[in-house]
């Protein structure tokens, strides 16, 4: 399994993706790229994956987000977005402390930081600033390409109107719900964030978001807790 | 800022090389020994193997230089 080192160089690696991505020829390769970034890292770093993806989203140029965005958008029409594994709602380990079959769930990017923030254990949840953060960048990432948005939130629709699928809680798939229409219908990455955040707040009142002030809360996020 | 004119990383760790590197030659073989009749179609065949190939090669040790980054000699 791989492990992350001390000081993992974030930023090359993020510049290793975007090269990668514009020195491929083909978007069949680019694809080949992303699963290949993901399967060499394992499920248990998927979360450095997307610290990527979000590393690029923030700071990367326009045409350094366009030639990760293409390869996602392809990814997305060919099925095969890449996706780290979380425990379905409701699953606990076996007695060896191993997920048994059908109890965990392939989430994509933003679907997976939804899960990851809503999550039932606060402790393990990533918080609502980090998530902003990270959420807003992802989808900053995505909306340099044209046909990006709206796959995604094509796709993101499609999800949580699959309740069987048992990856997301009937409250976290309104809340993804929220996400995506506020995003599909144009509006910025930050408002869609902050969509899901006020949604999940007001339909489970904890403390790890701020209700009605969440645009206050995530306002100054960063990604340094995206480990 | 990532940008375009700033490739740091990828040539140091040989992703040109490895895009110039020849295919395997089974593959190369397995072309020139079709009869003279599918000739051209294998030859367009073979290339396109041979681009997958190399695509396929590329991609996965772009993947490993990233991996090696993050993670060291433990990736």
């Amino acid at each position: 399994m791989a492990r992350l080192l001390e000081e993992p160089r974030w930023s090359l690696a993020a510049q290793c993706l975007v090269d990668g991505c514009i020195d491929l020829r083909h978007d069949e390769d680019r694809v080949a790229l992303l699963a290949a970034v993901c399967d060499g890292l394992g499920n248990e770093l998927y979360p450095a994956f997307l610290r990527i993806l979000a590393i690029v989203g923030r700071h990367g140029d326009h045409a350094a987000r366009a030639a990760v965005a293409g390869a996602l958008v392809h990814s997305i029409r060919t099925g095969r977005l890449p996706t780290g594994r979380r425990s379905a709602w409701g699953a606990s380990l076996t007695t060896s402390g191993v997920p048994g079959y059908g109890h965990t769930r392939t989430l994509d990017p933003l679907e997976y930081l939804c899960a990851w923030h809503a999550q039932a254990e606060p402790a393990l949840a990533i918080d609502a600033p980090s998530f902003h953060a990270a959420a807003r960048a992802v989808m900053d990432l995505l909306a340099a390409h044209p046909d990006a948005r709206a796959l995604y939130c094509e796709k993101l629709l499609a999800d949580v109107d699959d309740p069987i699928g048992g990856a997301l809680t009937r409250q976290t798939r309104e809340a993804l719900r929220a996400l995506a229409a506020t995003w599909a219908a144009g509006g910025s990455s930050f408002d869609a964030s902050a969509s899901f955040l006020a949604a999940l707040a007001g339909r489970i009142g904890d403390n790890r978001t701020a209700g009605p002030g969440a645009h206050r809360q995530v306002e100054g996020a960063s990604t340094n807790s995206l480990r | 800022m990532i940008h375009l004119s700033d490739r740091m990383g990828l040539s140091a760790f040989g992703l040109r090389t490895a895009r110039e590197a020849a295919p395997p030659a089974d593959l190369r073989g397995a072309a020139s020994s079709l009869d003279m009749e599918f000739l051209g179609g294998a030859t367009a065949i073979g290339s396109d193997v041979n681009a997958a190939v190399r695509g396929s090669s590329v991609a996965q040790h772009a993947a490993n230089v990233l991996s090696h980054v993050l993670c060291g000699d433990e990736s």
